[in-house]
């Protein structure tokens, strides 16, 4: 769309109209133009106060923006319908797409400045030719000549102090307990702080945050939790709902409804976390080394502009990265759970020399090591997960593995029935599930053991190892699953794995403080 | 321009690719793991339209389309470029939907070639959208595609008719309306025996495309045929 400057009657400064907007009245002191254009663009006026009552569209644009950005066609009415707020300076116009220092190009909804991220195309808002940002361009396309309506009046506040907004009465472990005064505490300080929970896989991370967010909470604070996975927003949500019955929670992902529901607890996925701006006290962080985040330095940037400036961030993670690590360590903001929920170790990775298994491979032959494991497996009646380094791999043991047991099956993903063929696991109904990488966390499958085929491999780093080897003994009542790394040739990722894991099972994380 | 990155996921290319790397000057525009979900369609597969068959024919809806008094003889052939699975089916509403223009792109060869190879001399045009729609996308898909054609494309028709979730119409539905939706724009001069060449994402039913030509062939075009980017 275009826009122009111009000066409304009975406005003492000149504002950033939408091209539709301007009346006859107006007068105008530009061309039409997109609106990164704008090389300096007239500050938000000040607001022109009204002793009149608000209206209910005030409310719920209040709630809509209050600490988010929205594009024109993101409102649930046409955007010409809010003009009386921009020209009184209750909403105001920021370019999508500025033009920054050394004259790259910023995506101001999501921050990118990668030059690779930026397409050019012949724009039919604006006639002309447009750059949009294609990372995040499953929010709606951010261009520049898109305008981001953002709020410039009093936010919103329904945040009063409440008391016993926790209704979860479960009971934590003392481990979890301490970990959970550790987040109260750091929460309830009131100012820019940061918390790094290292937790083992299944250690019950869910249930160490409640009475942090549940002070948080009736202190009259806003709670973003954010995670890198849609299943695990699916997951959280009627959790968090039940522990907080009387507290406005939004959970927000692709296509989620309630995408522009206002909550005082909000659970999102890293991408949804990119729509807001200064909204939050609190920010948790989970599964923070994950995908998409290991390789999205835009996560510090969304996790910045959503949060305050006082605000308290809480990492949470079982394999967290070495900058991370040393940065909170220096400010002794660490706090360790090395013990499972159910109070077992966490079971050691045993390493296998599995030959050159790709070559076998290529022939159609399986390793004898891991051919005889699979062998062993198989008469056992246990349950295991097979992780294989790529789609390839893990399609190739597939077509062996079938002639063994018919029922065996392999899982990558952007396999369309990924969750139909995990759930089919679960239930029992194959002995052995072949997968790539993407069950490496967040799935939790009870009385399992794991192997890895080519552990060697690349794209299996410390971290990844850790949390694979954390699939395995996930259930109190059978909290002994084995894990096997088949390789062909130790690398240091696993001797670090091994290293972390028995370090966690001997308790020498207890106690950093 | 520069790219070391997928198009589709953004994911970085791999460089190490081997010795056809090394001796290609082109960079592909998809990782391997994305160019292998497209599937290309090839013979046998119906002469007019590109649906894949047993043996290399004339489909029955094609052969219904000629028995059909005024639809027969609109459309010489349609060429689509790959099987509308439920990856491309992805791809395409990514592409539309939500407005990744850039995945156009990952067409760009294919539509080349398949125009040197069918449609050579022929003169593009896209499937125009109504002003309304236009508005609401920011772009035309159709035209986005013809970009990358090796002659420029016109666009020499408008659509005077809404698009009226023609998507989520039946066939009966979609065959059955009288409308004509589209007409030539009254800037353009005849069209004497040329050959045009429609362009669009999906070939469904391929009633659009038939409407299409109507007016084309009432002003004088010698044949009309059908470039597209899937076909279900």
């Amino acid at each position: 769309m275009k826009v122009v400057i111009a000066t409304p009657r009975n406005v003492p400064s000149p504002l950033m109209l939408p091209l539709a907007c301007v009346k006859d009245h107006d007068n105008v002191q530009s061309d039409p133009a997109p609106i990164s254009t704008f090389t300096n663009p007239p500050p938000p006026p000040s607001l022109q106060e009204t002793s009149e009552p608000l209206s209910d569209l005030h409310l719920e644009l209040q709630g809509l923006l209050t600490g988010r950005a929205l594009l024109p066609d993101e409102f649930p009415f046409p955007y010409t319908q809010i003009e009386s707020f921009i020209r009184s300076g209750y909403v105001y116009l920021q370019a999508g797409i500025k033009r920054g220092k050394s004259s790259r190009h910023q995506c101001q909804r999501c921050g990118n400045t990668k030059k690779d991220w930026f397409a050019r195309y012949d724009c039919a808002w604006c006639n002309g030719p447009c750059l949009y940002c294609r990372r995040c361009v499953m929010m709606g396309r951010v261009t520049t000549c898109t305008p981001l309506f953002r709020w410039g009046g009093p936010v919103f506040s329904a945040q009063e102090r409440r008391h016993d907004v926790l209704a979860w009465q479960g009971e934590l472990s003392p481990l979890q307990r301490r970990a959970a005064d550790r987040i109260t505490e750091t929460i309830m300080q009131h100012k820019a702080a940061k918390l790094l929970v290292w937790a083992v896989c299944g250690a019950g991370k869910t249930e160490m945050l409640f009475p942090g967010i549940a002070r948080g909470l009736e202190e009259g604070k806003r709670v973003l939790i954010a995670t890198p996975r849609t299943d695990v927003v699916l997951e959280l949500e009627p959790r968090l709902r039940r522990a907080f019955p009387t507290t406005t929670l939004a959970s927000l992902y692709g296509g989620s409804p309630e995408r522009l529901a206002y909550g005082q607890l909000v659970v999102a996925t890293t991408h949804q976390t990119r729509r807001f701006q200064d909204a939050f006290d609190v920010a948790i962080i989970d599964e923070v080394d994950a995908f998409p985040y290991r390789y999205d330095e835009s996560l510090a940037y969304a996790v910045k502009n959503a949060t305050r400036k006082q605000a308290v961030l809480i990492y949470l993670t079982a394999t967290p990265d070495e900058g991370l690590r040393k940065k909170c360590e220096k400010e002794k903001a660490v706090v360790k759970v090395s013990r499972r929920f159910h109070g077992y170790p966490l079971p050691v990775p045993e390493f296998q020399w599995a030959g050159n298994w790709r070559k076998a491979l290529a022939r159609e032959h399986l390793s004898p090591v891991f051919s005889a494991w699979v062998d062993e497996q198989l008469t056992s009646g246990r349950q295991a997960l097979i992780f294989a380094p790529s789609v390839q791999v893990a399609k190739q043991l597939h077509q062996i593995l079938q002639k063994k047991e018919t029922s065996i099956v392999s899982v990558h993903a952007s396999d369309p029935e990924r969750k139909e063929i995990v759930k089919r696991f679960r239930d029992g109904e194959m002995p052995l599930l072949i997968t790539t990488t993407i069950l490496e966390r967040g799935v939790t499958i009870y009385g399992i053991d794991v192997v890895v085929l080519g552990a060697e491999d690349d794209v299996f780093v410390e971290s990844a190892l850790v949390q694979i080897a954390g699939r395995a003994g996930r259930s109190a009542d059978d909290p002994h699953g084995t894990v096997t790394f088949f390789h062909y040739g130790k690398t240091k990722a696993m001797n670090r794995c091994r290293k972390q894991i028995l370090a966690m099972n001997r308790g020498e994380h207890q106690d950093e403080a | 321009m520069r790219h070391d990155r997928c198009l589709q996921c953004l994911s970085p290319l791999n460089t190490n690719a081997g010795w056809e790397a090394l001796f290609s000057w082109k960079k592909p525009m998809l990782c391997d793991e994305c160019q292998e979900k497209l599937r290309p369609l090839t013979a046998p597969w119906c002469v007019h339209c590109s649906r894949p068959l047993p043996v290399t024919e004339s489909c029955g809806d094609c052969e219904r389309w000629a028995k059909t008094k005024n639809w027969s003889g609109l459309l010489t052939r349609n060429v689509s470029l790959f099987l509308y699975d439920e990856h491309l089916q992805e791809v395409l509403s990514a592409y539309k939907y939500r407005g990744d223009v850039e995945l156009a792109k990952m067409f760009a060869d294919s539509l080349k070639q398949t125009y040197r190879k069918y449609f050579k001399k022929s003169i593009p045009v896209p499937i125009p959208l109504s002003e309304e729609r236009l508005q609401e996308r920011g772009f035309n898909q159709a035209a986005a595609l013809a970009e990358y054609l090796p002659v420029a494309y016109k666009p020499l028709l408008m659509r005077r008719v809404d698009e009226a979730k023609q998507s989520k119409r039946s066939r009966h539905g979609r065959l059955r309306g009288h409308v004509r939706p589209f007409a030539v724009r009254e800037d353009v001069k005849s069209l004497t025996g040329q050959h045009i060449l429609l362009i669009d994402d999906i070939y469904t039913t391929g009633t659009t495309l038939r409407k299409a030509a109507i007016p084309l062939l009432h002003h004088g075009a010698g044949q009309v045929s059908a470039l597209t980017v899937a076909r279900s």
